[in-house]
């Protein structure tokens, strides 16, 4: 036991003598919450939103910036970030990182594959952090905007995203788990910049009331691997619904008895039992939607009070689903697309089939249609009943 | 030899609870089966049940003794030392081959730029220390280490159901079971690693007070821990994907990274490591302990200074550390393909086998005189 003891305090006490193999001291380190990747001739560009600390936090508060977009070129992403390093007094700490946004650029020219099998090996970006696109502008672009509401607009976009429901924001597994699959296509969400893109990079942005912002626009559409086209807000929140959970959105549709319009204001919904059936050269997909809301704004003169009138108005919002729904399978066959993954349906329920029709598979969407079996429930009615004129 | 008798039947089916935990989840070996890992768990654990209860058998035959008695007694004087320096080599080999297993789970989750000197140096002290201290206080220790384990352990599936990174979709059908891949995940793999390593306790049963409850309770803390596991790891696979859950290094921690994007628990993955730090730590002092009493037995008549026996040990452990474990890889292809086929196999399979048989003609023929 001696020996055993001597061993273990002389260890011990030369333990002291080891350096700090990964000593990054709080102070020492920089923080970024939101890196953007554009396309660069032969590479990718780097931008990287540092949040500058002194401007922040601190007893002496500095009238900096609060936090500043570095960028650079590299033939791999992570020569990019190095390049980043040598800009900085700080070292990089790519740990919280929340926000990948990708320019559209890249996406077009069919990169995402590249992208997302590089956030997944990385150590540094943590797999949870929300893959976002852009519209018309580059990623750089939007990080270098004030964001007027949170500050900081890695933490604007993802309240943006999140707020919306639990399938809209995508992390690099989920994008991963679609481009395995067969018969479904990527979705990613994307943003858009509102206002001039110069003035929203300076302070001054802050200041006004009415500033250069970014909105979350609907849903970037892929075939295969390359991005091919943009669904706008509206038609983006029917896809949601086809997919499962979406909610908090509005429903519009008209009158049963007249044109004016009424609002539904969809408070839960559910898809259910995707099921596939084939009639001589058409493939039909039967969803179940159950639909929770309420009645939201009302101009039409039937009376409320009336559970007749129930039923009519939920006859009216079956009929602007399925037109809005019919709507959106007509953008996705437009493109060859099949974002709803109707193909993953076929191959679930009818293997055989779908062996043989797998080659010129997303052409043979032309021949899909969609009908949907909405069960809708009215919970109120708001406050004031009825408007029986 | 006369063993003091000193630890109780909780503390030690605690210790075998955190031993079989060990570094199990963390590697996500069940995970290559599939969406059908739940079933290849279930299958592996009552495999691991059978050898379980072979390896009581042998114990309660032998009237409870250690392994290096089992064997002079079963093969004979030398071949019985042959076979009990065989394991004490075996033990401390796995014992180094776990060490390696936390050093690199260290460096890739927590620590990327420490050298893995540092990593396996600290984890080097602590088992020193843990030998001075004695089996009775490392085996106490696990009641508390394994109480906050199993809470958590028991907990972790409500939160993954109740945050929604579960997805329905990944696991369904759930009626095709492809009983070839299942079949190739168990055996020789998941039933060796852990459940055959159980061999290792017979080195430490002789402490135990309670002598006749020992099987009741490995078997119980066997039943417990397969079902928790297969548990974890069929959310695991609704989390991940199957086909790409198996492709992480480090899954389990992949799936708890997901948990924290809209719901107020942050970073779990975090008390997760440390929840599997506990496990490796009880699996690598269990082996050394093994490595150490085997070894100890065998040279008893000799005069070979005890002390000196220990440190050799100690040092061999860390030396064999550092053999085929360049890199993850390496030790990933060495650890779960060759050292399950040709080590654990014959060890933990193969030998108690010949033991048992021995055993049962022996107790047949001294009952017939």
């Amino acid at each position: 036991m001696k020996y055993l003891y001597m061993l273990f305090i002389i260890l011990s006490i030369s333990s002291i003598f080891f350096s700090q193999g990964d000593k990054h001291e709080l102070n020492k380190t920089s923080f970024s919450f939101a890196i953007g990747i554009d396309y660069a001739k032969g590479g990718y560009e780097v931008s990287l939103q540092l949040i500058n600390p002194g401007a922040i936090s601190g007893e002496i508060i500095l009238n900096n910036s609060p936090y500043i977009v570095y960028k650079a070129t590299g033939k791999t992403i992570d020569s990019a970030l190095e390049k980043i390093s040598m800009n900085t007094s700080r070292s990089l700490d790519l740990q919280q990182e929340q926000i990948v946004l990708l320019g559209e650029e890249l996406l077009r020219k069919g990169k995402i594959k590249d992208i997302i099998e590089y956030i997944l090996h990385s150590t540094d970006i943590p797999s949870n952090s929300i893959i976002v696109t852009t519209k018309g502008n580059s990623a750089r672009e939007l990080l270098e905007i004030f964001s007027p509401i949170e500050g900081i607009s890695s933490l604007e976009i993802s309240n943006t995203l999140n707020k919306l429901g639990k399938k809209v924001s995508k992390t690099a597994n989920d994008i991963k788990v679609d481009l395995i699959d067969d018969g479904k296509d990527i979705v990613v969400p994307y943003i858009e910049l509102k206002g001039d893109a110069k003035k929203g990079g300076e302070k001054k942005n802050l200041e006004t009331t009415e500033p250069t912002h970014f909105a979350f626009v609907g849903l970037a559409l892929f075939k295969e691997e390359k991005l091919k086209s943009f669904m706008n807000y509206k038609d983006s929140l029917y896809l949601n619904l086809l997919y499962g959970k979406s909610s908090g959105f509005i429903i519009e549709s008209s009158c049963p008895e007249s044109e004016e319009k009424f609002a539904y204001k969809v408070t839960n919904s559910l898809a259910k039992k995707k099921e596939y059936q084939k009639e001589e050269d058409k493939y039909i997909f039967h969803y179940d939607l159950y639909l929770k809301g309420d009645i939201s704004q009302y101009n039409c003169h039937l009376n409320l009070e009336n559970p007749e009138t129930s039923n009519q108005i939920e006859k009216q919002v079956k009929k602007s689903i399925n037109n809005k729904t019919h709507k959106v399978l007509e953008h996705t066959k437009e493109h060859e697309m099949d974002p709803l993954g109707l193909g993953q349906i076929i191959s679930q329920q009818d293997p055989k089939t779908w062996n043989k029709i797998k080659g010129d598979y997303p052409a043979l969407l032309k021949n899909a249609e969609i009908k949907v079996n909405s069960h809708i429930t009215i919970q109120n009615v708001g406050n004031y009943k009825s408007r029986g004129d | 030899m006369h063993y003091k008798q000193t630890v109780g039947i909780i503390e030690m089916m605690f210790a075998m609870m955190l031993f079989l935990q060990g570094s199990t989840i963390i590697l996500g070996v069940s995970l290559e089966a599939g969406k059908d890992v739940w079933l290849a768990v279930l299958s592996a654990g009552s495999a691991g049940l059978l050898l379980f209860s072979m390896y009581a058998y042998i114990w309660k035959k032998n009237d409870f003794q250690g392994l290096h008695v089992i064997f002079t007694n079963q093969l004979g004087k030398y071949l019985g030392f042959i076979t009990s320096v065989v394991y004490s080599i075996y033990f401390a080999y796995i014992a180094a081959r776990v060490i390696t297993d936390f050093t690199q789970y260290i460096n890739g989750t927590l620590l990327h730029n420490m050298l893995p000197f540092f990593i396996k140096f600290s984890i080097f002290l602590i088992l020193i220390y843990t030998y001075l201290k004695g089996l009775e206080a490392f085996i106490r220790s696990a009641v508390i280490f394994g109480f906050f384990t199993l809470v958590f352990l028991l907990i972790l599936p409500f939160i993954i159901v109740l945050s929604g990174i579960f997805n329905v979709e990944y696991i369904i059908p759930y009626d095709s079971i492809d009983v070839k891949q299942v079949a190739e995940t168990v055996i020789p793999t998941l039933v060796t690693f852990p459940f055959g390593e159980l061999i290792v306790f017979l080195a430490l049963f002789p402490f135990i007070k309670e002598r006749q409850s020992v099987f009741k309770g490995g078997s119980s803390v066997i039943i417990i821990f397969s079902i928790i596991y297969s548990i974890l790891s069929f959310l695991i696979i609704g989390a991940l994907h199957p086909d790409i859950a198996s492709s992480y290094t480090y899954p389990f921690v992949a799936a708890l990274e997901q948990l924290d994007t809209k719901y107020f628990i942050q970073r779990i993955d975090i008390l997760a490591v440390i929840i599997f730090m506990i496990g490796g730590y009880f699996k690598i002092t269990v082996f050394t302990f093994a490595s150490i009493y085997v070894a100890k037995d065998c040279f008893s008549k000799t005069n070979i200074n005890k002390a000196f026996l220990v440190s050799c040990i100690f040092i061999a452990i860390v030396l064999l550390s550092y053999t085929y474990s360049e890199n993850h890889t390496m030790h990933i292809k060495v650890g779960l393909e060759i050292v399950p086929k040709y080590m654990h196999v014959p060890l933990q399979i193969i030998m108690p086998l010949i033991i048992l048989l021995l055993t049962f003609v022996k107790t047949k023929r001294n009952k017939v005189r």
